[in-house]
């Protein structure tokens, strides 16, 4: 008998489709009589738009329309709700936010005429000084209101002060981080057909449903009139998380030229169109007494805000949460600039974490500690924001196993103590730790069809996490059917509802409810098998039964069994189960340790990573090989966070100089070292997931930090501000 | 933004090549890597890409008496298989240029004529003493690439000539190149060096350095190869054609890195080329 598919390291069930090509992204999306849509983005970043000279792009080839704000149907602003959160639409009135901001619409028969017409657009503008350096506006950081997607913009336990004067050690350290772009693979692609007064988007999404709710407010219809599907993602990394206007821009164009309309980003428009992480500055003070115990931490981050939401995406949710510290503050303010509004990028909580995280290495090094040391001394069962325990929490046993793994009791900590033939060593470690769940769960649906194969949907996303596969793998598990025999669907807004593939959610909102269908559907499967009396299992109690291989059998007599095939063949109609989101998921915390090794030459400051491990205890695994993956890319954003990224904005124009992949640095295979991975594997009782907890954004937490404390091991230069390059390695 | 449509023309000889591009608005298209991303944003708008691929004379590599003709169209995954030692410093850049996707496209004629400053193969083909062989309709010229480049993205060539090879004389002596990038590959030079060094008894008796992505054009620094000249090429003499190198550099603040920069990693670049210009010169294997 073959043990659970839970745990196993099943490749992508969709592999095959993606790879082959069978698979249909949003811009793959084929629609009779499709037009093509180009969007005229303004120049200036601040100001209004006094006129648009439309003529001779109404006049071009192959134009069925060119909208502006002039022209374009009165579309309403959808609510937070919707996750529709940038406050305003464009190309509704003449006012200018930000630089790439939308200012007109064209759309031709051909993409080659709406590119072309799209140039002949001429916008006047009245332009004013665009403000787009955090820098120069610190002066006008403020207390933004409470919003539940900001975290508290005050957070106070204890005596923060009394805290630090206690403390033997004290460290004070400023950090920053620049302005960063999620660059998932695809850029946002839609396509908007109406059928009547119904409403069909095929669009890159990462939350079928909200968007559907947003084009429902935008439109004032009613849910069975708007349908959005997404069955693939090209990545998403939190840009294609919010309900963006575009999406409603075409839509709006398409029932106005009388048919469907398809936008396709372009890498450049991504840079504008999609959030960013906003740059951030980061204040702390940490306090400790001379045995290595934290009396305070004060921790400030000012972040960026456009000048039409005030949301604060970058949280210092780690220095919360983590440790245990009688004494902690953390306060976030705003700045507002002339900039797009900023989202969750990657993991959003990875610069407050990497500021904790250098901080505290230089805490060890003000200690005379090691820094693995100093994080087991002050490691905590507890969540010291809730009080309440951790679900489990394995951090120390990541810190020990990580260690060894990387030979970690080998390194001299005096700086610039490792070396080889031709330069120097430096080895560096910090803890990666992300929330997961804390939001609504999600709806599922199940059918056990005649033929004892199962289909699950949920309203969900596969952002490339692996959701297809996980979920295919927990149906099957609680099923007792073989992978084949379990079909899971999603990324389709008339599925059960679900919430937004984001936030490393998916797995303990939807996997809980895909249990609770799944549990459903076997248990009256165990119901119609015990109660029919030609069945091998007939009068025994439900309870003795237990279903695996695709047969329910009795625990106590195994051979005793009967296929699920043909329990529903004699019941001749499908099983049907509908479960209904439940009310909250449990707020949780993933953990795990990175440690790296850096080469530095001190000549040039160039550094390259050379080695990676990491750690995790993402509770219970439940597909090693996607859990593994997820790691690798995480590790990958870290590096690109750390050594090379960062998006330029002109500090007068307020464009960005870098709208491309090979302006903007993301690291590249030969940047980028094996990753050497581990879980501790062991379930969270508290999970209602089969004991998994979210793990998606912890991997893309932390290994900043590492490779920072990495580098200061190696140069003694300690370089506080992302991206660090060797400019700055070499100047201090 | 592509606003026309374009002819698009597959001559088979040079003669029908010349011809061709004597049409206005014609461009040779080679590889196409930097063309048809520069027509994309509009930089040049073509009225006919004149493919330059299908020309016998304008593909592979021959020693011809004391000179290797590499034809123009030569591509850079083509001649990064090659080995012999007296191409080392071409080599070294034509195999960094993009990834292996680019350079099975990207050609050496098509790097010479882009005459970006940071293009990789032209500090190289600078110390090399390579000469760029010229036809149009009124004729051949040989112009020498130390006279090629005459600002960024512009040179000496017409646009009605075509480049049908560049000639490399056979010398004794080692060469090398290396570039400074933020990423380990996939990146464009931040600064670039070339080298090369003829070592007769232990002693330089002849020496060439120049430097790209640190001037308006790749250049040829000749103050610091005559320090070299005469001496073992010993951390001395190094230092001092460094300086040299430095002087003649004037490099710019661009999102790619900062003149600060540019200037700090010159030198330590400067001597870790010219070490490895010197180790292939003694005949050594590189490190
Ligand atoms: C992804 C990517 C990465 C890159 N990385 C690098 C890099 O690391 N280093 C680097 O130096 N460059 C790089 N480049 C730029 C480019 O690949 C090189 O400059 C390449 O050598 C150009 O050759 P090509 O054959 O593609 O030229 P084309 O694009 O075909 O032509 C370039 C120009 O030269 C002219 N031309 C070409 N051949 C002839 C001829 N025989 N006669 C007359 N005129 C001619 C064309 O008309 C055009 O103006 C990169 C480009 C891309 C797309």
């Amino acid at each position: 008998m073959s043990a659970s598919v839970v745990g196993r390291a099943v490749s992508r069930v969709e592999g095959v489709a993606k790879v082959t090509g069978a698979a249909r992204y949003a811009a793959d999306t084929e629609v009779t009589g499709v037009t093509h849509a180009v969007l005229v983005k303004s120049t200036i970043a601040r100001g209004r738009v006094t006129g648009i000279d439309t003529a001779k792009a109404t006049a071009a080839p192959g134009v069925l329309g060119v909208f502006t704000h002039q022209n374009m149907p009165r579309l309403t602003v959808p609510g937070p709700q919707t996750m529709f959160l940038k406050g305003f639409l464009p190309v509704q009135d003449g006012e200018i936010r930000y630089s790439g901001q939308p200012v007109a619409i064209v759309v031709a028969g051909t993409l080659e005429q709406a590119r072309y017409a799209a140039t002949l657009v001429k916008p006047a503008y009245d332009a004013e000084t665009p403000q787009v350096s955090l820098a120069a506006n610190m002066d006008l950081a403020y207390l933004p209101e409470p919003h539940p997607m900001s975290g508290p913009p005050v957070y106070t336990r204890g005596d923060v002060a009394a805290g630090l004067e206690s403390a033997d050690v004290k460290v004070a350290a400023e950090y920053s981080t620049p302005l960063q772009h999620h660059n998932a693979m695809e850029p946002t692609a839609m396509v908007a057909a109406w059928d009547g007064d119904r409403l069909t988007v095929h669009a890159s999404t990462q939350g079928v449903g909200d968007l559907q709710r947003s084009l429902m407010a935008a439109f004032g219809l009613p849910g069975e009139s708007v349908r959005v599907v997404c069955p693939y993602l090209g990545g998403g990394f939190g840009g294609k998380a919010l309900s963006w206007p575009e999406p409603i821009l075409v839509a709006a164009v398409a029932r106005q030229v009388r048919r469907p309309v398809k936008l396709v980003l372009t890498r450049a428009d991504s840079y504008t169109a999609s959030g960013h992480r906003a740059e951030t500055r980061h204040s702390l003070q940490v306090g400790a007494t001379r045995d290595g115990r934290l009396t305070a931490i004060d921790h400030t981050l000012t972040q960026q805000v456009s000048r039409t939401d005030e949301l604060m995406f970058n949280n210092p949710g780690q220095t919360r949460v983590i440790y245990a510290c009688p004494n902690v503050r953390t306060t976030q303010r705003a700045v507002r600039l002339d900039l797009p509004i900023a989202n969750f990028t990657r993991s959003p909580e990875a610069s407050g974490g990497h500021a904790l995280e250098s901080a505290l290495d230089e805490l060890a090094y003000a200690l005379n500690m090691d820094p693995v040391e100093l994080r087991l001394r002050n490691w905590s069962a507890t969540n010291q924001e809730t009080g309440h325990p951790h679900g489990s929490n394995h951090l120390r046993e990541c810190y020990r196993r990580g260690a060894q793994r990387f030979g970690w009791a080998r390194r001299d900590p005096r700086p610039g103590s490792m070396r080889d033939r031709d330069g120097l060593i430096g080895w560096g470690m910090a803890t990666a730790a992300h929330a997961s769940g804390g939001v609504p769960g999600a709806g599922a649906d199940l059918v056990i069809k005649e033929d004892g194969t199962a289909r699950i949907r949920s309203a969900t996303q596969d952002v490339g996490t692996g959701t297809y596969t996980v979920m295919t793998q927990i149906g099957a598990d609680v099923l007792g059917l073989p992978l084949r025999g379990v079909e899971f669907a999603l990324g389709d807004s008339a599925f059960p509802r679900s919430v937004v593939a984001a936030a490393s959610t998916t797995v303990p909102s939807v996997g809980e409810a895909v249990v609770r269908a799944a549990t459903q559907g076997r248990d009256r499967l165990i119901a119609l098998a015990v109660a029919d009396s030609k069945s091998p299992l007939h009068g025994l109690d439900p309870k003795r039964v237990a279903a695996r291989d695709g047969h329910l059998f009795d625990t106590e007599r195994p051979s005793r069994r009967i296929a699920h095939r043909e329990v529903m063949r004699r019941h001749g109609k499908p099983i049907e189960v509908v479960v209904s989101p439940a009310a909250f998921t449990p707020r949780r915390f993933s953990v795990g340790a990175y440690f790296a090794e850096v080469h530095v030459d001190p000549g040039i400051g160039r550094i390259r990573l050379r080695r990676v491990v990491g750690v995790f205890d993402p509770g219970r695994v439940i597909n090693p090989k996607t859990a593994r993956s997820q790691v690798i890319g995480g590790a990958i954003w870290c590096v690109g966070i750390a050594l090379t990224e960062h998006t330029l904005v002109d500090p007068y124009l307020g464009r960005v100089l870098t709208p491309n992949l090979s302006g903007y640095l993301l690291p590249v295979n030969a940047d980028v070292p094996d990753i050497e991975v581990d879980f501790i594997d062991r379930p969270d009782p508290s999970s209602p997931a089969l004991g998994a907890r979210g793990f998606g954004e912890v991997p893309s937490t932390g290994l900043t930090a590492a490779i920072g404390n990495a580098v200061y091991h190696a140069t003694g230069v300690r370089v506080r501000d992302l991206p660090i390059t060797p400019e700055k390695v070499i100047k201090s | 933004m592509p606003t026309t449509g374009f002819t698009y023309l597959r001559p088979l000889t040079v003669a029908d090549l010349i011809r061709d591009l004597a049409e206005p608005g014609a461009f040779a298209l080679a590889g196409g890597t930097d063309l048809v991303p520069l027509r994309a944003a509009g930089a040049i708008t073509p009225a006919v890409l004149v493919d330059v691929k299908h020309v016998a004379e304008l593909r592979g590599v021959e020693t011809e008496g004391d000179a290797i003709r590499i034809g123009a169209a030569t591509t850079l995954a083509d001649l990064g298989e090659r080995d012999g030692r007296s191409l080392d410093a071409i080599l070294d850049g034509a195999k960094i240029v993009g990834a292996a996707q680019t350079r099975e496209r990207a050609t050496l004629g098509g790097n010479l004529c882009r005459s970006s400053p940071a293009g990789d193969t032209l500090c190289g083909l600078l110390v090399l003493d390579a000469v760029a062989e010229l036809q149009s309709l009124d004729g051949i010229r040989h112009v020498p690439v130390r006279d090629f480049f005459t600002g960024p993205s512009r040179n000496v060539k017409k646009p009605s000539e075509a480049l049908v090879s560049i000639r490399v004389p056979v010398r004794e002596g080692g060469s090398a190149y290396r570039r400074f990038t933020y990423r380990r590959s996939m990146d464009l030079a931040v600064v670039g060096v070339a080298a090369w060094l003829s070592i007769e008894d232990g002693v330089c008796v002849n020496a060439a350095i120049a430097i790209g992505a640190v001037a308006p054009t790749p250049r040829l620094v000749p103050a610091a190869a005559e320090t070299l000249v005469g001496t073992t090429c010993d951390d001395e003499a190094i230092a001092h054609a460094c300086e040299h190198v430095v002087a003649a550099s004037s490099p710019i603040d661009d999102v790619r890195g900062t003149r600060d920069h540019r200037l700090r990693v010159l030198r330590p670049l400067t001597r870790d080329t010219l070490l490895l210009a010197l180790t292939r010169a003694l005949g050594s294997s590189p490190p």
